[in-house]
């Protein structure tokens, strides 16, 4: 715990949408019309109850261990190996999280903008960038993050406002023709992002006022869901479902139908800018959490020598783990959901359980 | 405790960077100066011999020459028309680039043009070489043409100072004023084509000789396609009728004997209801408009000669819905109205007992036509212009 670290209820609202938005708005659209077809606007919406889930646990745990971060009270919970290894699979996962996120957006600039350079070439440049802002720390971080943020979410609403007048609500009906069991089969998607507000379990210790957790992981939870919510509606109503499942990147591809007048169009630059800006961001917050919790498992007090391991092993995961594109997309729609649930709602409800049944209680600090 | 931040190990740290980002103003691996590419304006895609696909592109080099094109009263941009041919359109495309001296680029083309002969054989590749590669822009109007679509290119010879390509596009861009002439882009053409119980239409362009004898391309009806493969032509009212049911009318002139109205705005709903296993449509369209031209015999200052034009231009516009929808029916079997989609969307049940038989069930179901034109404004002058004469001795 660095007492000099310190971020704002406010700052920790931020963080936790560029976690989760970082990619989902992106990704997200063209996956869920893809698993939920019509019926892919409802999905973000129903996600927004799985990310509360995993932001409550998270705040659950950081109540009852204040100034402790996952890797610490899983120690103290279940002992210093089990406790231990389970932290370190966390870190693990984590680092494996931000080395996908590195690929989307490396595959993204590859094959729609530069197709000549070599994806290493992109995915080294947003981990060197992350690495640098993950080795300053979370206050760093989130201050950048305040910088950036407004900043994207203003011309992220403007490129939806500029396709709002395209879009043809005919295309989301017939409503719930499959049954709503097909609309929660989607909802796996947004939910393997949304649940990613469980990196809260890291993050909580440095919020300066432990009663706002609550308020703010709300805050940032609404404002996805609505955000993500907007963002498929548009997307896939103005390309029509099949053409938004059809899309490498949906969202993407809607951006070439934007045209004002003869001479306001080509907003596609908006969409490459904001993906690389925070995919840098969520990537240095993920390498703060995965260096975090691989520390405090070891038993170190200063993540900082992890840093760099974590971005190098990131960066090389990225490139390797994927053989082409198709690979990654069917990582996004079938395990994306298990590995991102388990870590962040499986693992933490389970230590959970495990804490009130052995009632063991964390020294207050 | 943790670390202080180590300050940057000085000098060395900083000219380390110095260095590095000297690497980058280069700039980025894969650029394209203006100065390097010739832009595709426009390109029209025709079936060749032996089931060959030939790409032919108009190419623009923008202020070709050392000067570049920020030089005023620099070269002119010169254009030129080349084409490929290939198995392939991707196949062709890449031949047509080692033709050029220059990289063709096509995010700027403006409309792709099929030859008929290639729309009846299906435009299936040709939309997915558009959609799937990343210059193209979902934008394009796709517009097909009877006979060779690269003929066009190289016999217009109306108004010389445009570049073929040019001048269709300024075509394209004034077809609202008449609505004679239904256009679809790319991407209204996929999103039909991928719509259950839904028919794609797309442009229909023609050269038409003027009075100098000048060949002047034209856009003009609509070409009905079914699937990817063009059915048949609309004529220029047929496509207005068309484009009443689809809301695209923006402004036209309804001619009739007492009168001719100029459209402000028209809406169209379609209504579907199930009657007896099938389903019976409604096309409701609500027409306002003003008046572009009143002869000597009508007296509008009495409501019933209003009334009396507004009943007849009704009747017209119904007539046109009906011969389109008649000729979408009985002879193309092709749903361009698309309403095998609006009985998904209100009635998915019954559409998911019809669907599979949806083209044939299309040429024999029940359109009810409702049309309701209101006059309301009058233009600069409110009665006829002969009718404010002063009565001869």
């Amino acid at each position: 715990m660095s007492p000099e670290e310190n971020v704002s209820p406010y700052q920790l609202t931020l963080l936790l949408i560029t976690v989760v938005g970082g990619s989902a708005f992106f990704m997200l659209p063209g996956g869920a019309a893809k698993l939920a077809e019509r019926d892919a606007w409802l999905t973000p919406i129903i996600a927004t109850f799985p990310g509360a889930v995993a932001a409550r646990i998270a705040i659950a745990l950081a109540h009852r261990y204040p100034g402790q971060t996952f890797a610490r009270y899983s120690r103290e919970i279940l002992g210093k190996y089990a406790g231990g290894a389970l932290g370190f699979l966390l870190s693990l996962l984590t680092l494996h999280v931000s080395s996908v996120v590195l690929r989307e957006v490396g595959e993204f600039l590859v094959s729609q903008i530069m197709p000549e350079t070599p994806i290493a070439a992109f995915v080294s440049c947003v981990a060197f960038a992350a690495g640098y802002a993950a080795w300053h720390g979370l206050e760093v971080i989130a201050r950048v993050n305040e910088l950036v943020l407004p900043a994207g979410v203003f011309s992220g609403l403007l490129f939806l406002v500029l396709l709002l007048p395209q879009v043809d609500f005919g295309v989301f009906l017939p409503f719930l023709e499959e049954g709503l069991l097909r609309a929660i089969y989607g909802a796996t998607l947004p939910t393997a992002f949304r649940v990613q507000l469980g990196v809260l379990c890291v993050l909580a210790p440095q919020v300066s006022q432990q009663a706002s957790l609550l308020k703010a992981a709300g805050a940032a939870n609404l404002f996805l869901g609505a955000i993500l919510t907007l963002t498929v509606v548009v997307v896939v109503g103005v390309l029509g479902t099949a053409a938004a499942a059809n899309a490498s990147f949906a969202t993407f591809k809607s951006s070439e139908l934007i045209r004002y007048g003869e001479f306001f169009e080509r907003l596609d630059a908006i969409i490459m800018v904001l993906w690389i800006l925070l995919s840098a961001l969520k990537t240095s917050i993920l390498y703060y959490c995965s260096s975090v919790l691989a520390a405090h498992s070891l038993g170190l007090s200063n993540f900082r020598p992890l840093v760099w391991p974590v971005a190098v092993l990131s960066t090389t995961l990225s490139l390797l783990q994927f053989k082409d594109f198709l690979s990654l997309l069917k990582f996004m729609e079938r395990i994306a959901f298990v590995e991102t649930a388990t870590m962040f709602v499986v693992l933490p409800a389970l230590l959970l359980l495990v804490e009130s049944v052995l009632g063991k209680r964390g020294k207050p600090h | 405790m943790k670390l202080q931040p180590k300050r940057p190990a000085g000098t060395a740290a900083i000219v380390l960077l110095w260095i590095g980002l000297q690497l980058l103003l280069a700039g980025c691996w894969s650029r394209w100066e203006l100065t390097d590419i010739a832009l595709v304006t426009a390109c029209a895609v025709d079936l060749a011999e032996d089931d060959l696909i030939e790409v032919t592109v108009v190419l623009e080099h923008p202020g070709h020459g050392a000067g570049g094109g920020m030089e005023s009263g620099g070269k002119p941009t010169m254009v030129i028309i080349d084409s490929a041919k290939a198995t392939s359109i991707h196949g062709a495309v890449t031949k047509l680039a080692t033709h050029s001296s220059k990289k063709p680029y096509w995010s700027h083309a403006s409309f792709v043009l099929i030859g008929e002969e290639m729309a009846r054989h299906g435009i299936g590749p040709v939309l997915d070489w558009l959609d799937r590669d990343r210059e193209p822009r979902r934008l394009m109007w796709l517009l097909v043409t009877p006979g060779k679509a690269k003929d066009i290119f190289i016999r217009t010879t109306a108004e010389p100072a445009f570049s073929p390509a040019d001048l269709i596009t300024h075509t394209i861009r004034m077809r609202d004023e008449a609505s004679l002439a239904l256009i679809s882009n790319v991407h209204q053409f996929s999103k039909a084509l991928a719509t259950p119980g839904c028919d794609p239409v797309a442009g229909r362009l023609e050269l038409t000789p003027g009075p100098d004898g000048a060949l002047r391309p034209v856009v003009v009806g609509a070409a009905v396609f079914r699937g990817d493969k063009l059915s048949g032509w609309l004529s220029p009212y047929e496509a207005r009728g068309l484009m009443w049911a689809q809301n695209k009318v923006k402004g036209s002139a309804i001619e009739l004997p007492l009168a001719t109205l100029e459209i402000d705005s028209s809406r169209c709903m379609v209504r579907v209801v199930r009657e007896s296993g099938r389903p019976c449509f409604t096309i409701e369209v609500k027409i306002n408009a003003h008046l572009g031209e009143l002869s000597a015999a009508a007296d509008v200052s009495r409501r019933e000669v209003l009334d009396q034009i507004e009943q007849q231009a009704a009747e017209v516009v119904k007539t046109e819905i009906a011969t389109a929808l008649q000729r979408c029916q009985k002879e193309y079997a092709a749903d361009a109205f698309c309403l095998g989609n609006e009985v998904h969307k209100h009635l998915p049940s019954l559409w998911h007992s019809i669907q599979g038989e949806w083209h044939a069930l299309f040429s024999t179901v029940k359109v009810n036509i409702d049309v309701t034109v209101r006059v309301s404004r009058f233009g600069t002058i409110v009665r006829a212009l002969l009718q404010t004469m002063a009565p001869t001795q």
